[in-house]
């Protein structure tokens, strides 16, 4: 049994019997990893702004060292959820609860990687890798940029600035911005929207990788639901502020891109989120 | 890294390499002589009509003797300690006029209450032309270095003031956030966000203040000094030296440029980071 689901078990003792009909991925480099990411409870989720009702009740657990997909329309919620996880928003009523993977009540250390770089101009590459080390950063943040760096394949860009990377570069400085903390859990915003589509695969396998390396909790917000078939364990629809779809994607890694068993999964998925208009 | 990124960024280098060929064709020390090539013509058609007798020296004094004049002035160092005192007086308007304007503008630019406490006041203080106010100065300080330094703190504060307070306003909230999302408070988001940010705003107000800092100067030597540069003009014309009176535009047009200079190569460096200010960029 994986580390992912004896957490996702012990959810289940204590509150409403949410008990996943599925096994996460297992195997493929993952055991080697100890597990360290969050898990995650929301309760009754509810986020409005003035009179619109943006989340409408989301209940949904996530286990520790688990990649979940949120997936919707434009305007469905799924960004404001994230926003909520991540703690830049607070929710308008409902509850948000960390554990670590061994169940400990801990507040995990989350890092966000946005849709757009936001990389500091004024920062060469490695300052602005500094920057996720926060507080923390002493005598060792050289090492630990360097490492960041090499881990998204820039090392050699460190001292530029980021004015001079391209599209894709500036995203992977800030994936190593967002990893250098080592964190528990990682929250994608649509990191890869902006992306041209070759530079979106390379930047899809890079963020399975560190994953499968690093064994955070993540969750990635998309609307390609190629994309979030690709990577996840598991995909949400999100629509009209609750959950339409919570479905597993099972299929080991790593996954062959446009195959038969993900695209029918594709269509499922394609298929709850249009069959609400 | 895929092939694709790899190829569009090795396109990119090549043509920015094309673009310096084709406007690099000038030999670049030609490119530092031609902004000096006009001033140049100028004082050399100048002289020739003092020579020829086209200009009267007793209104225009030709070129050499404006030379002459500084070459008397400074020899006696009657001109290097007038310089110093119209520096010190100019850097010690701009030191503490600058401080206040920055102040402010962060403030207001900052938090929403200091705004609407102190703005709409600083602009209709800035509205009122600074030179108008030079009756009253000299009611309230009498004519020393009191009145002096107001009147250049005054107007050298409101530049800074305006653009440090657009400067402030207009950093990337995606930036701000990104920087709270990443544990930064306080100080820290000013020092690693904010102030970066809003610079290339702040030096606008900057070479803007220095422009106003020489005006202000130049009139309240003019009227009421026992030294400086302006007082050295205000004596000259009593006693008709047209020469000195030129001289001493030379000297403000000279010091201002080099004010100039200092700001620009300020900028230049703590902006290295700007595209614009990237030499490779500029081509």
């Amino acid at each position: 049994m994986t580390a992912a689901t004896q957490a996702a078990r012990r959810f289940t003792a204590g509150g409403r019997p949410i008990e996943p009909d599925y096994a996460p991925a297992s195997g493929f480099a993952r055991q080697a990893t100890a597990r360290r990411g969050a898990a995650i409870r929301i309760g009754g989720l509810h986020k409005s702004f003035g009179d619109n009702a943006v989340l409408t009740g989301v209940d949904l657990d996530i286990a520790a060292g688990e990649f979940v997909a949120i997936v919707g329309k434009s305007g469905c919620g799924k960004s404001t959820l994230l926003r909520l996880l991540a703690g830049l928003d607070a929710p308008s009523s409902g509850r948000i609860a960390f554990s670590d993977s061994q169940g400990g009540g801990v507040e995990p250390l989350k890092r966000i990687v946005f849709q757009e770089p936001r990389l500091l101009p004024w920062e060469s590459v490695a300052g602005n890798v500094a920057v996720g080390l926060g507080a923390g950063a002493g005598a060792d943040t050289a090492p630990k940029v360097a490492e960041a760096l090499a881990e998204v394949q820039l090392s050699e860009k460190s001292g530029e600035w980021p004015s001079k990377l391209s599209g894709g570069q500036r995203q992977r400085v800030a994936l190593a911005r967002a990893l250098v903390s080592r964190p528990d859990l990682l929250l994608f915003d649509e990191p890869l929207g902006a992306l041209d589509a070759l530079t979106r695969i390379t930047m899809q396998r890079l963020v399975e990788r560190v994953w499968l390396e690093q064994g955070f909790s993540a969750v990635f917000v998309t609307h390609d639901v190629t994309e979030a078939v690709a990577l996840a364990d598991r995909v949400i629809v999100l629509d009209r502020g609750r959950i339409a779809l919570d479905l597993p994607v099972p299929q080991p890694r790593p996954r062959q891109r446009g195959a038969a068993d993900l695209a029918a999964l594709e269509g499922r998925l394609l298929a709850t989120i249009f069959s609400r208009e | 890294m895929t092939l694709v990124a790899d190829a569009t960024l090795k396109g990119r280098a090549e043509f920015a390499t094309v673009g310096a060929a084709v406007s690099g064709f000038r030999p670049p020390r030609l490119d530092a002589v031609l902004p000096y090539l006009l001033p140049v013509a100028v004082i050399a058609l100048w002289q020739l009509a003092s020579s020829a007798g086209w200009i009267t020296n007793r209104f225009m004094p030709s070129p050499l003797d404006v030379a002459l004049a500084f070459w008397d002035k400074a020899s006696s160092g009657e001109l290097a300690t007038n310089i110093a005192v119209s520096g010190g007086r100019a850097l010690a308007g701009l030191a503490i006029g600058g401080s206040i304007g920055f102040l402010l503008g962060l403030a207001n630019g900052v938090s929403k209450l200091s705004e609407q406490l102190t703005d709409t006041t600083l602009q209709m203080i800035r509205t009122i032309p600074n030179l108008a106010l030079i009756p009253l100065v000299i009611l309230w300080f009498g004519i020393g270095e009191e009145a002096k330094l107001f009147l250049s703190t005054l107007g050298v504060m409101f530049p800074i003031y305006l653009n440090t307070f657009h400067g402030v306003r207009n950093v990337d909230p995606a930036l701000v956030e990104m920087g709270r999302a990443y544990g930064m408070n306080g100080f820290t988001l000013f020092r690693r966000v904010i102030f970066p940010g809003a610079l290339p705003s702040i030096f606008v107000g900057l070479r803007f203040s220095l422009g106003i800092m020489w005006i202000t100067l130049i009139v309240s030597e003019q009227i009421a000094a026992s030294s400086g540069i302006g007082h050295m003009a205000n004596q000259a014309r009593e006693f008709m030296m047209t020469d000195v009176v030129v001289l001493t535009l030379v000297l403000y047009a000279a010091l201002g440029k080099l004010a100039d200079v200092i700001a620009r190569t300020l900028e230049g460096w703590t902006l290295r980071w700007h595209p614009a200010y990237q030499k490779t960029a500029v081509a």
